[in-house]
């Protein structure tokens, strides 16, 4: 099919454009209502490759390789609004599609409805991969195969984050045994074993077993009086059995739990595989290479009941190394898929795409599709100094001037959360609850957010334990999540109008020793006032948690003055995120931070992202890959010989632009 | 698919969580007043949004509250399931499912108020309220709700309710028809308003004065036309009107405006068009369609009931995407469809508890005898808090009578207080016409002495004669002739029964609601005259005996009779038997009286001698009513225990 015929057949389904003229024709008529405010028309401005993706057959599995910048969220918009354009509105079965953050599920949803002006989605289903998992397998059916008969009729698992930690007489603890709760592990499939969450990453059961400590903990038991036995490791593996199905079939289920019900349910029952089949025959999954093995299987199974799955992404942009997801599967999986190509990068700039070729394999074909502004000074390097990295952004700062570049239109690029918290003057003290104070009083939103988080998590506590991160930790016995909130904005003002309270200038042992004599008449008060009639929980009885040592100084840190968080007024407009955050967004500029050590995680410009594993490069990849005219690289005071390598890469010392 | 239940709870006036199961297809509601029929139906229409501005609006109306509103619920919780999907029907369903693919759909709400004053309410699909939930799911199920005493005229007369409209609409499949109707009405419009003078000049004055009144910069245009120009508000404009006979040509001008049709015609008319809705072009081929109609016998004479209710039988035979809820009063509707359609309801403190008649426990034979049996008169017993069967005519119109007598004594008892007749009771007595008990008994318990679960949930009892077996005749020489002969015992343990029904009696017995009770020596009449009431007896006999024709002499037979007896001295118990003989000869002769006419006879004066003892006994307090008839006590247990009152067992 040629362009025009392929531009011609896709409008019509589309805008409704009338067959008899041309795209162009339409246009230069005022176009439909998509094209309005544009200055091309939207369907003739695609190139030929992301036409043919559009018109691609839905009866095949299908892998569309996508690089950075190729447009892919406007093509994927457009393949779904084509198709749902076409679908066959008698049926009630419709098309899933899917993406890994609710951002992305947002702005795809934004593009269907430019197309067809529709007030819900329905037949189709637009939306995370894990709210569909957890929407249409596992908590409809996943009770049956895990035993769980129901609360108050209501089959619903409870979703509890495997990174949450457990502290006195935590509900959490009813699943818990030989030192490990059943909402920290989960059966990894892949691997045939159980993993143990420990905060930051897991690690399988038998390296956790195995470690010193564990042993050690293991003859400790073996020693005391009162064992029934003698216990092997053989032993408490089969109690991470026990608990995991305790806790399953009382209606908890860590994420990881989630996936694996989902597999079980649709690897057990055909019929319910055949059912959900059927009602998706198409599913269209953008930014494919974040795919978990389990993920993967979950749309086999899909697959062999008869849906069809169309992947959209790019295998070098995969970041999720921590969750387990290695991209080498996915490229397993896709290879028997008919294959369409996305390469060219309408984002970057030449220099920075031919820069960011090199940091990856298999992207030699990738071209630019951006205009180069800044020639010559498009790549530069930037050198900061230990404990110093504040003074990056003054620095940053300038050089956006000097290229008359907005500050709204940057960013800076971090891998870690740290690196972040100290650019963005986060930093949270020993005392969660002493940075809540502080940060409540600055007037900045992400502050403020940043003080309702730490107040959370810490008051989450004395209410019996959240069961996930999100809305402020709201714990689990509480209704209604917003009431959380006001409760805990409540708690913070009252805590702000005490002296005591925000004088910080003494140690932090006087300073737990005032709030403990302060916080229970404040919390018990808001509590009665404004949380109690959304509390499950009709006999909480506050005299048992404000009792013995249930609020003392960070261990070590008694004697040492509080220290004080002073408001950033630089007047900085630049946003500041992490690689993973920055996933997907589009800036003129970026400015990517390398962290200080090789030990690091991943964050290193030279050991991770240039001489590390693939996952590394991935990581210093997708950071690089963000900015349209500029891309910064900071890194921690280089060596002559370090430096030599920044060259070779094309990269330039941004002192010598200062100069100019 | 069809649904399958309903649980209710807090809502209206069911307070405790009640289970009501349907059939697929047609669902008869039965019941007495009060037992919750029109909240089974409302519930069903809020949780299927029937009525969308019903369904957005809860009051605190809908909370089940007792009369004296001390006991109010907390909670309204209604459920509903449905079972049997189709292939097609588990995909549109899916996020109503459950792991076993049967649809659920669940609505609560909290008897608590948002700041704006409305309640929260809370609805959920399938087994776990975290699963993916469609709201447009409920496009794929049309509930469309009839209601009792309906003003039918409303929804056929053109206007925003005009059901009309909606038949009209789904006749439309194409866009393109649309829009010739549109255009056609337009240049009417245009042509005709343009053409006549007067209403020219009507809308030449009005612009005229609001150009005066408002000037050029706040002045509008006016124009006029026949309302409605939208393709809706063309079809919501037409009305309906009818000719009093089926006839293929009938002038236009000779059509009548409904208002001044029957409301019974009306009724009709409005469910025809309901009906055709069902079988128009433009309608979803696969739409589950839920009917809901209270009280179809509204304005219906009883043959029109039948002929619907037949009609409405083979609609959902024909289409298995419908399923038609009823409920009803008329023993005339309940009777005309098989047993397997009825639902009796029946409310036990706050709890609503229906039986689906087609799942007892019935033997297929005793199914097809009460299928049969099952007429106008006898279905009152669906409508009963309690049942007698009794075997024939006699025993149905003197129980009643009797009740009256039974029930004053036991009340002067210590127990606690029965009404003081059967139909105060609410309880019918059902004649049966014969000993065929093991049939009937299976709406209420098991006739093997099981314990099963699903049953009438009322008392029932029954009486059957002794009818001890006939004996051959002996002659003066103590030879058998070959002659059998009746057989008159004195006393209970004298002779054995050859009733068949008299196996049932133990094995009743040991059920929760009903019992079986025999007469001790012989058959009704005979153990009523055994029972000391040879006097008033005799005198009925006496009283109706023909003086022409049959047997001659038997009135004055019967006074000697009567004044021998009177003497004292003379109640001897070979007396009395040789009186009860007499008697039950002459009740049982069939030429002359027959039992109907008998026991009319003296049901009558019983009545009228409770009557004047009543009167009396407000002045003076002389007569008992206890002593007007004796009543044999397998009688009496019958009518205590049919009224719900404690029997020595």
């Amino acid at each position: 099919m040629s362009k025009e015929n392929m531009q011609n057949e896709i409008a019509t389904a589309i805008c409704k454009k009338e067959e008899n003229i041309s795209c162009e024709e339409c246009f230069k008529r005022g176009g439909k209502e998509v094209c309005k405010g544009l200055d091309k028309c939207r369907i003739s401005e695609k190139t030929e490759d992301q036409l043919k993706y559009v018109l691609s057959p839905i009866d095949e599995n299908t892998f569309l390789r996508a690089c950075a910048g190729s447009g892919k969220t406007e093509v994927v918009g457009m393949k779904a609004a084509y198709e749902i354009s076409k679908w066959d509105k008698s049926t009630h079965n419709g098309i899933a599609i899917l993406t890994f953050t609710n951002d992305a599920k947002d702005v795809i949803k934004e593009r269907i409805s430019q197309f067809n002006n529709m007030p819900s989605t329905y037949p189709h289903f637009v939306g995370t991969l894990s709210s569909f998992i957890h929407q249409y397998i596992s908590q409809p059916f996943g009770y049956k195969y895990r035993n769980f008969h129901g609360k108050n009729g209501d089959c619903s698992f409870l979703v509890v984050d495997k990174t949450l930690d457990s502290y006195k007489s935590c509900w959490l603890d009813n699943y818990y045994s030989f030192k490990i709760y059943a909402h920290k592990t989960f059966y990894d499939y892949e691997k045939e074993r159980f993993y143990i969450n420990k905060k930051f990453i897991d690690v399988s059961e038998d390296e956790h077993l195995n470690s010193g400590s564990y042993k050690k903990y293991i003859e400790r038991i073996n020693k005391s009086e009162d064992k029934k036995k003698e216990y092997t490791i053989d032993d408490v593996k089969k109690s991470i059995i026990t608990m995991k199905r305790k806790f399953n079939s009382h209606g908890f289920a860590n994420f990881d739990d989630m996936n694996n019900i989902a597999y079980k349910v649709l690897f057990t029952s055909n019929k319910t595989r055949e059912v959900i089949a059927k009602k998706f025959p198409l599913i269209i999954i953008d930014e494919c290479q974040d795919l978990s093995w389990i993920e993967l299987k979950i749309l086999e199974n899909l697959m062999v009941a008869g849906s069809k799955v169309h992947f959209v992404g790019d295998l070098n942009q995969s970041v999720y190394e921590f969750k387990r997801v290695d991209p080498v599967n996915t490229r397993e999986f896709v290879k028997c898929f008919d294959s369409l190509n996305l390469n060219e990068n309408f984002r970057c700039c030449g220099p920075i795409v031919t820069f960011t070729n090199k940091l990856v394999p298999d992207c030699n074909d990738i071209k630019t599709g951006c205009e180069d502004k800044l020639k010559e000074n498009a790549l530069l390097y930037m050198a900061y100094e230990k404990e110093r990295e504040k003074e990056l952004i003054e620095k940053y700062r300038a050089i956006l001037k000097e290229f008359n570049i907005k500050e709204e239109t940057s960013c800076i690029i971090a891998k870690q959360n740290s690196m972040v918290d100290k650019l963005l003057d986060q930093e949270a003290s020993p005392s969660l609850l002493i940075s809540a104070l502080q940060l409540w009083n600055f007037k900045d939103a992400f502050q403020k957010k940043k003080a309702l988080e730490y107040a959370g998590q810490h008051i989450s506590r004395w209410f019996g334990g959240r069961r996930t991160s999100k809305n402020y930790s709201c714990p689990k016995d509480i209704v209604s999540a917003y009431k959380w909130r006001i409760f805990l904005k409540d708690v913070l003002n009252d805590c702000r109008s005490k002296e005591e309270l925000i004088n910080f200038k003494k140690n932090y042992s006087k300073w737990h020793k005032q709030a403990k004599e302060l916080l229970p008449d404040i919390v018990r008060n808001r509590y009665n006032i404004r949380l109690k009639e959304f509390d499950d929980n009709k006999n909480r009885d506050f005299n048992d948690v404000f009792d013995g040592n249930w609020f003392n100084s960070p261990s070590g840190l008694g004697n040492r003055e509080i220290n004080i968080l002073i408001p950033n007024d630089s007047g900085s407009n630049i946003p500041v995120k992490t690689v993973h955050g920055s996933k997907g967004c589009t800036y003129d500029s970026t400015m990517v931070v390398s962290s200080k050590n090789k030990g690091s995680d991943l964050g290193h410009w030279k050991d991770h992202w240039l001489d590390g594993d693939d996952e590394g490069k991935r990581v210093g990849y997708v950071a690089s890959t963000r900015a349209r005219y500029l891309l910064v690289w900071a890194v921690p005071s280089p060596t002559d010989e370090e430096i030599e390598t920044l060259k070779q890469l094309g990269l330039k010392d941004a002192e010598l632009v200062k100069k100019a | 698919m069809y649904i399958s239940k309903i649980d209710i709870e807090g809502y209206k006036n069911c307070k405790l969580k009640s289970e009501i199961e349907f059939n697929s297809g047609l669902n008869i509601i039965v019941g007495e007043n009060a037992s919750g029929k029109t909240t089974i139906i409302d519930a069903l229409r809020l949780v299927l949004r029937e009525n969308e501005s019903s369904y957005m609006n809860i009051t605190e109306d809908d909370f089940f509250k007792s009369s004296d509103e001390k006991d109010k619920a907390q909670n309204i919780k209604i459920d509903l399931d449905w079972k049997d999907l189709s292939d097609d029907e588990e995909v549109t369903f899916l996020t109503w499912c459950d792991a076993d693919f049967n649809a659920k759909l669940h609505f609560e709400v909290e008897d608590k108020k948002n700041p704006k004053g409305q309640y929260k309410k809370i609805i959920w699909g399938g087994a776990s309220k975290a699963s993916a939930f469609e709201e447009e799911t409920y496009d794929c199920i049309d509930c469309i709700y009839l209601p009792p005493l309906r003003d039918a005229e409303q929804r056929l007369t053109s206007g925003r309710k005009s059901r009309l409209a909606m038949l009209l609409e789904h006749q439309y499949t194409e866009e393109e028809k649309k829009e010739n109707l549109k255009n056609g009405l337009r240049e009417k419009n245009e042509s005709l308003i343009d053409e006549e003078e007067e209403i020219k000049k009507a809308k030449k004055d009005i612009n005229d004065y609001i150009k005066e009144s408002m000037g050029n910069v706040f002045g509008q245009t006016v124009n006029l036309q026949f309302s409605g120009t939208s393709f809706t508000s063309i079809l919501r404009s037409i009305k309906m009107v009818f000719f009093p006979e089926i006839k293929e040509e009938i002038p236009v001008e000779n059509f009548l405006d409904i208002a001044i049709n029957s409301l019974g015609y009306n009724n009709l008319l409005y469910i025809a068009t309901i009906l055709a809705e069902l079988e128009a072009p433009g309608r979803d081929r696969n739409l589950f369609t839920v009917l809901l109609i209270e009280e179809p016998e509204a304005h219906l004479h009883p043959q029109l009931q039948i002929k619907l209710i037949k009609y409405m039988e083979q609609l959902v035979e024909k289409k298995q995407h419908i399923q038609i809820i009823i409920t009803t009063h008329s023993a005339v509707l309940a009777s005309s469809v098989s047993v397997d359609n009825l639902i009796h309801l029946n409310k036990i403190k706050g709890e609503i508890q229906a039986t689906s008649l087609a799942k007892l426990d019935i033997y297929n034979t005793s199914k097809k005898y009460i299928n049969r049996w099952l007429d106008s008169t006898k279905s009152t017993l669906l409508f009963s808090k309690g049942v007698i069967f009794v075997e024939g005519i006699s025993e149905a119109i003197l129980l009643p009578e009797f009740a009256k007598i039974v029930l004053d004594k036991y009340n002067k008892g210590d127990k606690e207080k029965l009404p003081s007749t059967l139909e105060e009771a609410g309880v019918s007595v059902i004649n049966i016409n014969g000993i065929n008990f093991k049939h009937f008994y299976q709406l209420f318990c098991d006739i093997e002495g099981r314990d099963l679960k699903i049953k009438l949930p009322f008392r029932c009892s029954g009486i059957t004669d002794k009818d001890p077996a006939k004996k051959e005749e002996v002659d003066e020489d103590g030879n058998k002739n070959g002659k059998k002969v009746e057989v008159f015992p004195h006393t209970e343990g004298e002779t054995q029964g050859e009733n068949t029904a008299l196996e049932l009696i133990e094995k009743i017995k040991k059920s929760k609601l009903a019992r079986l009770y025999s007469s001790s020596l012989k058959t009704f009449e005979y153990d009523l005259a055994m029972e000391n009431n040879i006097i008033i007896m005799l005198k009925v006999i006496r009283d109706i005996w023909p003086t022409d024709g049959g047997v001659h002499g038997v009135k004055e037979e019967c006074k000697k009779i009567i004044e021998e007896y009177k003497k004292p001295g003379n109640k001897t118990a070979v007396k009395k038997h040789e009186n009860s003989i007499t008697i039950f000869n002459r009740i049982n002769d069939d030429k002359n009286v027959g039992k109907g006419i008998f026991a009319q006879e003296l049901a009558d004066k019983i009545k009228n001698e409770i009557r004047t003892a009543k009167e009396k006994k407000e002045g003076e307090g002389d007569k008992d009513i206890e002593s007007i008839f004796m009543v044999p006590e397998y009688i009496e247990n019958a009518i205590i225990w049919a009224c719900g009152g404690d029997v020595d067992e």
